[in-house]
Parts: C-alpha cells; sequence; structure tokens
C-alpha cells in the first residue's frame, strides 16, 4: 500500500498513514547546526559534531522503534494527542506529513481542532524553529493545555548513554520566564548551553525529566500530561528536560501561533557568566528575537526555499515521465547535498553514535 | 570522513555548491601520503587523516583524479592544480595539486601483483572482499586485520578504474603539456593485462586472492562473478572492440540483475571463507553478499550507456530508482524519496527490502548516472557536451542546465526512436560540428536543440 504521494510543486512528501513501514525522515540543517527529523517528529538535533555535541537525546534501536524527539501535547480536555501522531499515537482525524527541502510541517486534527507544525532550522541560525499553529474549528469555545517537551542530552551522545554514576548528577538548568536553559558542564569546561523557548508567556514548566514523565509512564502518558497540570519542577542531576506549559482558550474559528526556539549558544570564557551561577543569556535572547514573531519565521522559510530553487535551478528536466523529472529535478540532488553535509559532519569513522543516522550505523556508504 | 567517500561524494554535488568542492579536495588531497597512497579516512573537524585506521586501501587515490577533473570540468577552474597542497598535512612536504594526481596514478603503477594487475591492500571499493585479513576472531575488524598481509591479491575493479581515471589524468596532463607518452603506456599496459590475466571468458574477474586463486570465476563454487569489475572495466570500455564489454554486460543482465536491481555478486556465499573475509559473513542476499548495493549499480549502468544499451540503462535505473518503488512500500520500507545504501538481492530472505537510507554514495553515482550518461548534457572541459542514452521510446525532452555562469535551454528530438547518437546539433540557430556546446557568455542564456540519429 502506499503511505503518501509526491507533491513536486511544493518540492515535497506528503505522508498521509504515521504508521510507515519504517521511521521516514528528513534532514534539517546545512551549515553548523543539524536536525534529523522523522515523520512523527521523533529524532534529535547537534551543533556540528553528532558525538561530542548532541543537544538532545535519542536512544538508538529503541522500543518502539522512534521514540523520543520534538514533541507538543494537546490536552483538549477529551483528548490528549500529537500534531506529529506520537508518542501518543492518539488516533487522528486528519493527519499528514510533508517532508520538503530542509523542513518537515506536520498538520493534524483532533475533536475540531487542528495543529501545524513546521520545524526548520533558519540559514545561519544554530538553532530549530518550530512554528506551531493551533485552530478551532469547531463552533464552540475551546480549552487547550498544551505541553512542549524537549529532552536534553548531556552533550557528548556517547557517555551520555553509558557514564550514569556520574550523568545522573551532574544535570543542570535555568528557567528564565518563557525560556529554559540546559547548562550542564557550562560551570566547567563547557563554554555551551543550550534553550528552549516559547514567544508567549508559559503557565508553567517542567525541567526534570521524572517529574514530568512520570517514572511508571512512558513518553506516550506523561503524568503531568495526563493531569493536565504541571509541576514547575527545578533538575538537579537526574534527567533535565525543557517542557514548556501553555493555556490556549480559543473562540470557535480562532488560530493561536506560538513560535518555539530550540538553540545552543557559545560564550567567550570571560562572558559566561552575568553573576554568581546565572549564565549570561545576551546572545540566547538576540537568537530568540531573530524569531520571535511568526512574520520573521514565514521570511526565514521563504529565505529557505529561495537558496534551495538556486540548487537546484542548475539542472531541470522535463521529460514527461512524472517520476524521472522528480528523482532528477528533486530528489536526487537532494540527497547528494545532503550526503555532503552530513558525510561531514561525524567524526569517529562514519560509525556508531557519532553518526547522524537516526536508525542505523553505517560501515561503508 | 573517507577519502573515497567522500571523493565520490563530490560529483553529486559540485554543480550545486562548486566553491564547497574545491574546498573539499584540498582538504583530502593533503591526507596523501607522499607515496600517493592515503590514509583511509580523516577527521573532518581537523582535517588530518585518521592514523588508527592508516591506509591501504589501494582504490583511494584513483578518486581523488575523479573528483579533480569532475570539478575542473564543471567550473572550468584550472587554478585548482596549481594549489599547493601538502602530504600527510605536513606543509613542508607541500607540492601542487596536479603533482598529488601524478602521485595517485604512479601509485598504482607501482603497487602491481604478480598478473601485472593492481594489488588490492586491506580492500578497494567493496572493503568486505577482504583478501589479505583471514581472521578467525569475532572481535577483530575486518577493515583493519592483516593477519597475512601478502602482495599477491590483485583487484580487477582498480585496474579498471585506473584505465578510466588514468585516461582522465593524460587529459589533464594535455592540457597542461605534461608528456603523456609513459602514462600512457602504462594505460596500454593495464589494458592488456585486463584482456590477458583478467578475463575469464563470459566476464571480468573480480581479483586473484591471497594464494593467486581467481576470484569471480566460472571455476568457483560461488562468487563467480561479481558486479564490481563489471562496472569499471566496462566504464573504461577495455576490450570494447573484441566484444568483452558486451559480453561481460550480457553476464551481468543473466546473472546479477534480478527485478529489483543488480545484485552484487552470484552466487552469494553460503560458507564463511575466511581468505575473502566480511563479504562471506552476511547471510545470503544482504549486503556485500549478493545485496544490491545500490551504489554499484550506475557503473552498470554507465557501462551501458558507453555500449549504447539505453533501454537497458534506463530499465536498471528504474529498478533502484525510490521513486519507482513507492507503490512497493511495504516491500521496501524505506523512504520513496531517497536512494537506499542496499536492497535485499535475489537470494535474500525477503528480496526487495531495503535498508540504510539517505547517507550514501548511491546520490551521486546515480546522479552521474542519469543526469550525465543517460539524459545526456556532460560537462567537459571546454563546455557542456552533449551525448545521451535514452529509452528508445523517449520522443523529445529538455534540459535547463546553468553552467559557468551561462543557462543552456537544450531540447533533444528522438524522432527515429533511437537510444543514442547526435546527428544534429543547433546552438542558438547555427549548426555546428561535433557534440561540444561552445562556452556562452557569463549572463546569457543559449537555446540548444539536438537531433538524435
Amino acid at each position: 500500500m502506499k503511505y503518501g504521494h509526491f507533491d513536486d510543486a511544493n518540492r515535497e512528501y506528503v505522508i498521509t498513514d504515521p504508521k510507515t513501514p519504517y521511521p521516514w525522515i528528513n534532514y534539517l540543517g546545512n551549515e553548523d547546526f543539524f536536525g534529523l527529523i522523522s515523520n512523527t517528529a521523533g529524532g534529535y538535533c547537534f551543533y556540528k559534531d553528532a558525538k561530542f555535541r548532541r543537544l538532545t537525546r535519542y536512544r538508538y534501536n529503541n522500543v518502539p522503534l522512534d521514540t523520543g524527539g520534538r514533541y507538543y501535547y494537546i490536552n483538549d480536555g477529551d483528548s490528549i494527542w500529537n500534531p506529529g501522531w506520537k508518542p501518543t499515537q492518539t488516533d487522528l482525524n486528519f493527519y499528514e506529513c510533508r517532508h520538503g527541502l530542509s523542513y518537515s510541517k506536520f498538520t493534524a486534527e483532533k475533536n475540531e481542532i487542528r495543529s501545524e507544525l513546521t520545524c526548520f532550522i533558519p540559514r545561519g541560525t544554530n538553532a530549530e524553529v518550530h512554528k506551531l499553529t493551533v485552530e478551532n474549528r469547531s463552533s464552540v469555545q475551546k480549552k487547550i493545555k498544551l505541553f512542549s517537551l524537549a529532552e536534553w542530552c548531556l552533550w557528548n551522545a556517547q557517555t551520555d548513554m553509558e557514564n550514569f554514576q556520574r550523568n545522573l548528577s551532574v544535570g543542570e538548568v535555568e528557567i528564565d520566564g518563557s525560556v529554559l536553559y540546559h547548562k550542564t558542564e557550562y560551570k566547567e569546561r563547557r563554554n555551551h548551553y543550550a534553550f528552549f523557548s516559547v514567544n508567549a508567556p508559559i503557565q508553567g514548566f517542567d525541567t526534570d525529566r521524572e517529574t514530568f514523565v512520570g517514572l511508571y509512564n512512558g513518553f506516550d502518558a506523561p503524568q503531568t500530561v495526563v493531569a493536565g497540570a504541571p509541576q514547575n519542577s527545578e533538575a538537579h542531576g537526574w534527567s533535565p528536560i525543557a517542557s514548556h506549559y501553555l493555556e490556549i482558550d480559543l473562540k470557535p474559528g480562532e488560530k493561536r501561533e506560538l513560535v518555539f526556539v530550540l538553540g545552543y549558544i557559545e560564550n567567550e570564557t570571560d562572558e559566561k557568566w552575568t553573576s554568581k551561577n546565572v549564565i549570561n543569556k545576551t546572545k540566547a535572547k538576540a537568537l530568540i528575537e531573530q524569531f520571535n514573531t511568526v512574520e520573521k519565521v514565514d521570511a526565514a522559510l521563504a529565505e529557505l526555499a529561495i537558496n534551495w530553487k538556486k540548487l537546484l535551478d542548475v539542472y531541470q528536466v522535463s521529460t514527461g515521465v512524472e517520476k524521472l523529472d522528480r528523482m532528477v529535478n528533486i530528489w536526487n540532488p537532494y540527497q547528494c547535498m545532503v550526503t555532503l553535509t552530513y558525510h561531514a559532519v561525524p567524526p569517529f569513522l562514519n560509525r556508531g553514535l557519532g553518526v547522524a543516522w537516526v536508525f542505523v550505523i553505517p560501515i561503508k556508504i | 570522513m573517507g577519502f573515497r567517500d567522500s571523493n565520490q561524494d563530490l560529483i553529486g554535488f559540485v554543480h550545486q555548491v562548486p566553491a564547497r568542492a574545491r574546498e573539499r579536495i584540498l582538504d583530502i588531497a593533503a591526507t596523501q601520503f607522499e607515496d600517493g597512497s592515503a590514509y583511509h579516512q580523516y577527521q573532518p573537524l581537523t582535517k588530518r587523516g585518521n592514523a588508527e585506521i592508516g591506509g591501504d586501501f589501494n582504490d583511494d587515490p584513483l578518486w581523488l583524479i575523479l573528483s579533480v577533473s569532475a570539478y575542473i570540468k564543471e567550473t572550468g577552474d584550472w587554478s585548482l592544480l596549481d594549489e599547493q597542497v601538502p602530504y600527510d598535512n605536513d606543509e613542508s612536504k607541500a607540492t601542487d595539486l596536479f603533482d598529488h594526481l601524478t602521485r595517485s596514478f604512479g601509485f598504482t603503477v607501482n603497487t602491481l601483483g604478480p598478473h601485472k594487475l593492481p594489488l588490492i591492500g586491506r580492500a578497494d571499493w567493496n572493503d568486505c572482499l577482504n583478501l589479505n585479513c583471514f581472521s578467525n576472531n569475532p572481535n577483530e575488524s575486518f577493515q583493519t586485520t592483516n593477519n597475512q598481509s601478502g602482495r599477491t591479491a590483485e583487484s580487477l575493479m582498480i585496474a579498471g578504474q585506473f584505465v578510466l581515471y588514468g585516461r582522465e589524468y593524460v587529459e589533464l596532463c594535455k592540457y597542461r603539456g605534461v608528456d603523456t607518452r609513459e602514462a600512457e603506456g602504462h594505460i596500454a599496459e593495464m589494458v592488456e593485462a585486463v584482456k590477458k590475466e583478467g578475463w575469464d571468458g563470459e566476464w571480468f574477474l573480480r581479483a586473484y586472492d591471497y594464494y593467486g586463486k581467481k576470484v569471480g570465476s566460472k571455476e568457483n563454487d560461488e562468487g563467480q562473478i561479481f558486479i564490481e569489475s563489471q562496472g569499471f572495466c566496462t566504464m573504461a570500455e577495455i576490450g570494447k572492440e573484441e566484444g568483452l564489454c558486451e559480453k561481460a554486460l550480457d553476464s551481468v543482465h543473466e546473472r546479477l540483475a534480478c527485478e529489483h536491481g543488480i545484485v552484487l555478486t552470484n552466487p552469494a556465499f553460503t560458507n564463511y571463507v575466511v581468505e575473502y573475509g566480511e563479504i562471506s559473513t552476511y547471510p545470503p542476499g544482504y549486503k556485500e553478499n549478493a545485496g544490491i548495493f545500490c551504489h554499484n549499480n550506475p557503473w552498470i549502468i554507465i557501462g551501458e550507456t558507453k555500449a549504447g544499451n539505453g533501454d537497458r540503462a534506463v530499465d536498471y535505473w528504474k529498478r533502484i530508482a525510490p521513486a519507482y518503488r513507492e507503490d512497493l512500500a511495504d516491500l521496501h520500507k524505506m523512504e520513496p524519496y531517497i536512494y537506499s545504501q542496499m536492497i535485499a538481492g535475489k537470494d535474500a530472505f525477503k528480496p526487495g527490502e531495503a535498508k540504510n537510507s539517505w547517507l550514501t554514495g548511491t546520490a551521486a553515482w546515480n546522479w552521474v548516472a542519469i543526469s550525465q550518461n543517460i539524459l545526456g548534457v556532460h560537462p567537459d572541459y571546454e563546455g557542456l557536451r552533449i551525448d545521451p542514452c535514452i529509452s528508445r521510446d523517449w520522443k523529445r525532452y529538455q534540459i535547463s542546465r546553468e553552467f559557468r555562469g551561462a543557462t543552456y535551454l537544450i531540447i533533444i528530438e528522438n524522432p527515429e526512436g533511437l537510444s543514442a547518437g547526435v546527428k544534429r546539433m543547433k546552438v542558438d540557430g547555427h549548426d555546428i560540428e561535433g557534440t561540444l556546446i561552445p562556452l556562452a557568455a557569463e549572463g546569457s542564456t543559449v537555446e540548444v536543440r539536438v537531433i538524435l540519429g
């Protein structure tokens, strides 16, 4: 059977059934910041080096296979569901994932609430930007509780999965309004931290994984999401996460647009702090401001498209054979560019956790 | 990052981002050794060769000739050859890049085995055909263990590669005014060695093993024919006049091709062969053991175009091109918009099942096969050369190609239903001789009309 179709005009592959025979993925980012994203919003991101500078955690060969990613939970009072179907796997009235050139867009609908999530890495930017739109398509008022979730990796993707006698004690975060910072090891040898922000006031947060998820729950049913109440936890060791909580009231036909930014910041040694234990957030704030409106985000998306058009215009064929034309005009050159970029990223012989492959470990190309 | 991988990736993206290709070439070449051999892997961040893995993958040096010639053909930037590039990252040993290519070529010349064919070293492109390894310890790496390093195992794939890229080197020499007689002599000797020692009767041998026995011969019980040497020897058109290429390609069609693509070898190995190494560790039909490696299928496709068999070339391409496999999604499993590294071959438990999508040299090689050899727009040193080899039922198609600052709108017509052969070519309304479009001024748009016949 088919799980989707090509949309050649938009240069996208449109997945219409989330249960693909394997996670069907896309690559975001072509410069210094990189992300891998599946058709259910699974995956991870990293800065330059997939092993040594991993921002978010990903468990390879997991069960279910593709678990962990950029997750948004919508608790609409009746159901709990995700814009990318996973991890709740709640039946949706509509699901669509459009993998485009360096972006992925998820559209979902449940209980007459429509969500649209667009994930990409703007050019020249060390961050993933997630534009999330929630729309009330019903004739009644809707009250939505929205939870975001990113699970931090303790930077080194390999020791993150091994050295638990240390790992479980080192996690540190800072919370500043709508920005949740991850600063593990920043006070010693690291000159970098990560953050997850949203361009709206939040009504709560969690930064400790076990508090948010619950030790006996999975990502499919985090206890705070089920309860519909954040616990404003501050992580000390264990497993730091970033989860925003927003209450959204939507009148019939009303739409709310939010911009989340998951970013990476480096500071010079003498500029790391603003006061004791308080990290210097100047660059983070500047980055967040670059994408604090939907207009700015859309402009960055348009810039991405212009760049791809320029790259693909070098060779365009028209044979009238649809499948041939789309391979030559879109997907083959796209894969060539992704391979160029991501073959260069991993150190350590294209093997193991250093590799920018989501699910498998290649031996040769 | 691998020396051979990076050079091959480059042929897929040089037309999109030539500046990155140039930088990449200089980085890669700086990890070459003074004798022309190369670190098999290098660290992209430090740009240094990886000493733990070392070298001795004897196909490596020749790939540099491929990437450099592809870059110059695309850009016309000959200054690349004059760049000073170190050996083993030691600036004190730098020479110009052209000299690196001379040493790449020379490495093979200086590394021949008993049949005057290139020694394979630890492995060539097929890094699971480990003819100097002999491992009985499951904790050893097949790629880095040489228990019985010898100077007998030879590769017919490298022989084909040497002839193909050696000729490219000779072209570069001519442009630089360097005497080519010696190089041409070495190439002619290699062609003779392949014909004499590398031909099995119906196809090209794959190798000679540590004991000097044939690999990929009808004399073997399993692994009688391999794809890599058929690909490289037919791309290099070795023995074409005598009909060897046609025979080899027919043997591929008969023995290696199946509905999901062309398998790597046949029959698949059913036992572990210690003198062959990792290839025989996989279950039949998977990975190097008779799986369909989408990376090397284009070598056959290009070989078919050089023999003028457009229908077969296009047919092979369609078998592995993901958009054509969309309806097989439950079997194929991987993305229908992206090439996978491997599709399970006809001997597998589940033929047609793909694995390892995205980061694979498959993308680059298929790009070259379809955009250049099939559709027929070849970047060349002095302009775009038009030489398609298509399905006979394609009547007309057009291509827009940006090349060195100008845009070429190329319409190819095939009124007689042929596969190949340019009868007539008009550039901006004027008939021209040959198949090379003269270079146009930057910013200009050129209309090209091509009639096959």
